[in-house]
Parts: structure tokens; sequence; C-alpha cells
């Protein structure tokens, strides 16, 4: 879960935005709250900074340019200039969340391990590329659940794993 | 056919006319002012040359450096676009004169249409219903002229002969506040044209505005293409156009239709011209003036009738017959254009200056788009601040209108202030959706020029997502990847349908 701190022109307060993931299969979805109005939105598509937004059943097209600490929004026709006060992220432990903080990644199909990405001690984002396996014919890109760091590395390029099989493993979360 | 023809323009009808000449094979020469040194359609054209200076008047209104510059580069037509030199008859002559085709009418009759008196007095004898007006000499004194205002019946609107664009125009609701208006417009059609007659017309309230393509050939043949309604307009501006027109059955068409074509061919019109008509509440439709050139707002009569307008300019200009008949043109769907503005709705509708930091067009079946910029480009002062043109084309009205409301959510553009959520507002609009359009359309359901204030939470959502992803793109890939780009790779971000 993190928070961000938005200030725009016409307010003198900054708005806190949290966001959390929420458990979906297709890894889109968060659980919002806007100045403590909750929300569930979706990110439908996200490329170059351009994406679609689904919030209470509408998809929301959108586009955000950042300047440093500035980030402007399109919007609707209209941009919005807001500012980033603070970046606070957070990782918490408690409920639903927690079942999302992992300590491994493992094969979600019996494959080939094609590339690895990273090596131990490397850091890695939430999204970042870690594995790519090949199965079924199709190519198969395994990404981070969440920020993170490289314990060790459980597997080799070429090498056959069956479903569940342990690839990465990660550094306990600092708390 | 011509080899090589220059575009005395610039922008998004520099481009278009470009993309017309390329697929004809034929050179298409382009001209840029310093400001317009980088600009989009200095890139399209194959060969472009310096217009030295910044201004209008400096540059795209030289008509002698056109021609100096067509003679030194053998070029053999000059297409004048639309604004600018396109209806200045000295220029089409001095073409004339110069052994280049103007592509447009005869220079007499861009005279003749040129005088809005003129015009009038010529299509009422061709039989086209004008509106009741009365034009002489206004020396005749200012009782004279209320009597003839009288007879014409009040309201009605004083009008400058030599301009348009709501200049020298006023309107006058009662006898006692004639003298005053008719000196106000007189002074002011002085100033803007160095003309200052005037003349009077009945004023008709909620007018809409309906205008006829018309084109004719150097052989007296002469064909309408039906109508565009462009009634969406704030201080004389068009905003919104659209063909067919809400407001016409087909005998209303066939009549306005053959109207047009009545008017073409009685000052023997060659080329693309827009005959302009006002309709009132009652059906009645009434001759405004001509327009001796290709409109701004062209594409959505290409659109329902699959022509290209350009591409028999040409045909025209270079001598050819008309390249369709009467017979062979049909309407087919409905077209809508939207034209994007730099402007800053919240300073007025003054124009927004300034770099587009990211300008992403919105795709689809039936979408087209012909603008002047890109990514990078700059919005200067020194020209109109019409980014784009948005024409969707769809089956129905509703459809198109639902079409372009989904085109403009995805019409990205930053870096300046634009009209698109503006654009949005108007065709939302349940006045707008059920086709009860006037010329104050704007003015009497004071549609919102401003943003509300504050921040709306999708905004602030869009912004902290950003935050935590970073600038990385997300990375392509089949299979388990779906928080990355959608299945469907494209050039864009707005994957179809």
């Amino acid at each position: 879960m993190s928070e961000v701190l938005l200030k725009s022109s016409s307010s003198n307060e900054p708005i806190a935005v949290r966001l959390e993931r929420a458990d979906d299969e297709h890894d889109t979805a968060y659980h919002v709250t806007v100045g403590g109005q909750p929300l569930d939105a979706e990110l439908i598509e996200w490329s170059d900074e351009t994406g679609l937004l689904r919030i209470a059943g509408r998809v929301i097209p959108f586009s955000v340019l950042r300047h440093g600490g500035r980030i402007d929004v399109w919007l609707g026709g209209r941009t919005y200039s807001l500012e980033l006060v603070d970046q606070v992220a957070r990782r918490t432990a408690s409920g639903p969340a927690a079942a999302a903080i992992q300590s491994k990644l493992a094969a979600p199909m019996p494959g080939t391990i094609l590339k690895i990405n990273v090596a131990p001690g490397d850091s890695f984002e939430a999204h970042q590329p870690l594995i790519v396996m090949e199965s079924m014919k199709m190519e198969m890109t395994l990404s981070a659940p969440h920020a993170g760091r490289v314990r060790e590395i459980a597997c080799k390029p070429g090498q056959l794993v069956d479903m569940g099989a342990m690839l990465v493993r990660f550094e306990e979360p600092a708390v | 056919m011509f080899k090589k023809v220059l575009i005395a323009n610039r922008g998004e009808i520099a481009c278009r006319i470009a993309a017309t000449l390329q697929e004809m094979g034929i050179t298409a020469v382009g001209v840029y002012s310093d400001p317009d040194r980088r600009a989009m359609h200095v890139r399209t054209c194959d060969e472009a040359y310096p217009l030295p200076g910044k201004t209008s008047a400096e540059t795209y209104l030289r008509g002698e450096k056109f021609i100096e510059l067509a003679k030194l580069h053998g070029v053999d037509a000059i297409h004048p676009g639309y604004g600018f030199l396109s209806e200045n008859e000295d220029f089409a002559q001095a073409c004339h004169d110069a052994g280049i085709t103007f592509i447009g009418p005869a220079p007499s009759v861009i005279r003749d249409m040129g005088d809005k008196i003129i015009a009038k007095e010529t299509f009422t004898k061709a039989g086209v219903p004008v509106v009741p007006g009365w034009s002489g000499d206004t020396a005749i004194g200012i009782d004279a002229l209320k009597k003839e205002s009288a007879k014409i019946g009040y309201p009605v609107l004083i009008k400058a002969a030599a301009g348009g664009g709501g200049k020298g125009m006023r309107v006058v609701q009662k006898e006692t506040d004639l003298a005053v208006a008719i000196e106000a417009a007189q002074r002011e059609a002085g100033a803007a044209f160095g003309d200052s007659r005037v003349f009077i017309e009945k004023y008709i309230t909620n007018p809409r505005h309906v205008e006829i393509q018309i084109f004719g050939d150097s052989q007296g043949n002469a064909v309408h293409l039906f109508e565009r309604e462009c009634s969406v307009q704030r201080r004389h501006q068009k905003i919104i156009e659209e063909s067919p027109s809400p407001a016409l059955t087909p005998e209303l068409r066939a009549k306005m239709g053959d109207a047009a074509v009545a008017a073409a061919k009685a000052i023997g019109y060659s080329n693309a011209g827009t005959v302009e008509f006002i309709l009132d509440q009652s059906g009645n439709f009434y001759f405004l003036e001509v327009n001796t050139r290709l409109q701004v707002e062209h594409p959505v009569t290409e659109m329902v009738t699959h022509r290209d307008l350009v591409r028999a300019q040409l045909a025209v200009a270079a001598g050819e017959k008309l390249p369709f008949n009467q017979a062979d043109l049909k309407q087919e769907g409905h077209a809508i254009e939207c034209r994007i503005y730099a402007e800053d709705a919240a300073r007025g509708f003054l124009p927004s200056i300034g770099t587009l930091e990211r300008y992403i067009e919105p795709r689809g079946p039936g979408i087209r788009i012909d603008t002047g910029v890109s990514h990078g480009s700059e919005v200067s002062v020194y020209y109109d601040p019409m980014l784009a043109k948005l024409v969707c084309w769809a089956r129905t009205r509703d459809e198109a209108i639902d079409k372009s409301i989904r085109a403009l959510d995805r019409f990205v553009v930053m870096g300046v202030t634009t009209n698109i959520a503006f654009l949005r507002d108007v065709l939302s609009h349940p006045e707008f959706r059920a086709g009860n359009l006037h010329t104050h359309f704007l003015e009497q359901h004071a549609i919102a020029t401003s943003p509300p204030g504050g921040v709306p939470s999708e905004a602030l959502i869009a912004a902290a997502i950003a935050a935590r992803l970073g600038r990385r793109a997300a990375t392509p890939s089949q299979g388990f990847d779906v928080a990355a780009i959608g299945p469907w790779e494209s050039a864009g971000p707005w994957r179809g349908p």
C-alpha cells in the first residue's frame, strides 16, 4: 500500500491518494482512497505515460506528463497541473494486503526458463520483469509482484521447471 | 494535368492539399514564414521555400512573392487554400497574367461575390430567395432609411457591404435606435474593410446557417454536393459543422440545391464554392453570400459524398469536365466536424500559446483528422490557433455524435489549453442531440466554458498511479503479463475498437 500526496493550484491542502493493489488475477486493480473516499480503480492500459482507467464502471482515457515533482494530467480535454508533495511508500503487513507480499517468484506453469533479468542482491520494483519463460509455445514474462530485493536465483536458462517451482527467492521485506 | 503546384497557405490545409497532390503524382511546393520553419506542412511538401518575415502581412499575404517563387521553380498552378489570398481577385488576376493557373474561379467572379450588395442583386435576378432588405446610398437621409426599415419590419440588421465576421454589423430592435446603429456600423466597416458602405436586412431570429457546396467547370456545368449545417458558432466563428443538416427535408434539400446551382450558373461559376443560406424557423431559406473558395469544413462533404474535392478542383482548373454529374452524387451516413482550437476558455477564448508537449490523436474506423501540428509543434501568436479538425463519420447522426465524443475523450493535447472539453460539452447537450441548432445555440444554452473548480478524483488517481509506476514504459509480451500493454500491440495507446 502506498500513499501519494498531491497538490493542485486550486487547493491549499494537499490531497492524499492511497493506493493498494487489489488481489486480482490480472494484477491491474487497485483499492484507492482519495481524500478519504474509497474507490475501486483498474488500470486497463498503460504505455508511455498514457492509459485507460476504469473507475466505477466508466472507462477514462488519460495521459500524464512529469516534470520532476510536477505531474500534469490530461483527462477529458483538460489538463490538471499537480505537484507531488511527498511520496510515502509503506509496506503494511496487516489484512489482505499481507498476502500480496511474497517471499518468492514461482513458475505458474511447467515450462522452460529463457532469460533471467536479475541477479542476487539486485533491487527490483513492482512489475519489473524478472524471468522470461516459455510454456506451451507462448513466451511469458514473470514480473515482480511488488518492490523488493533478490536473495537467490533458483533456476538457470534452458532449465525445464514444474508448475510451482521456486525460481527467485526474495529478501524478507523491511518492516 | 499540372506537374507542380504551389500551396499559398500553411497549417492543416496545406498538408491536406499536399496529400492529394502527391496522390496524383504532382509535386507539392510549400512556403513557410520564419515561425513556420519547422512546421509540419513544410515537411509534408516535396519542396518548400522561405517567406522571410513573421506576420501574415509580411508573408502569407504577399501575392507577388508567391508569383516570384512560382516562376523561379517552374510551378504551373497555385492553390490558395482558404483565408489569406484565396478570395483576392487581384492575386487571382496576377496569377493569370503571369501564366500560372489560379485554382479557383475567375477573378471577376471573386470580385463580384466579394461585394455583398452586388452578390445579393445578382442572385435576386437569378430567382434565388434573398433576405428581405434594402441596399442603396445611405446618403438618402435618416427619415428615408427609417421608412425602408419599417417596410422590412423590425428587428433589422445593419451589415457591411465589403466584409463579414461580425464587423460593421448591428441589430436594431426599434426605429429610435436606427440612426446610431447605422453610424456605428459605417464607422466600423470603414475601419475594418476600408469601405463604409452598409445595407439593411430583416433580422431573422435564431437562424440556422446551412450552406451548399457547389462546383462548376469551365464548360458551363455546375452541380451541388448537398449541404453543411454550421450553426454552432461563437462570435461568427464556426466550431462544429455537419452533413446532412438535421433541419432539411428531402424537398427542402432539393430546393436549396437547385437554387445554389441556379446561382452558380448565373454567375458562370467554376471550381469549388459555397453558397451560404440562412434558414428561419419556418423552413424558409434565404441567400446570404457566396464563398469563392474551398472552405475549412469541406471534409464533412467529402465524408458523406465519398469525393476528394481538392482532386476535383485540380481537374477543373486543368480545364477538364467536372468529374461528377448531379446524378452521380449521393449523401451517405452522417459526418460531424469539430474544430480543435488552442484557446483558453477561461480567458475569453484568447489563443493559448505554447509547445505541444504531447499530441496523441484518437484512432478508429470513421475517424478522419486533418491537422498541421504534431508532437513538439509550436502554437504561435501569428496565425489562427486551429490545431486540427476532427471529422467523424457514422451511419446515423446519433452514432456520429457518439463517435465524436469518444474520439474527443482520446484526443490528448498537452502544452496548450484547448477547446476539447468545450466541444465535448456541446456535443453532449440534449439540444444538440435533438438537432435543435441555430446560430445563438452557445449563448442560449450557456455551455460552461471554464473548468469546474477543483481537480476530479479520476485525475488524482491517474497522477498517483503514474507516480507509483514511474516513467518506465510497459514491457510488451505475449501470454501472462497483462498488466503491461493490452494484448493488441498498436502504434498508439488507444487500441481499438
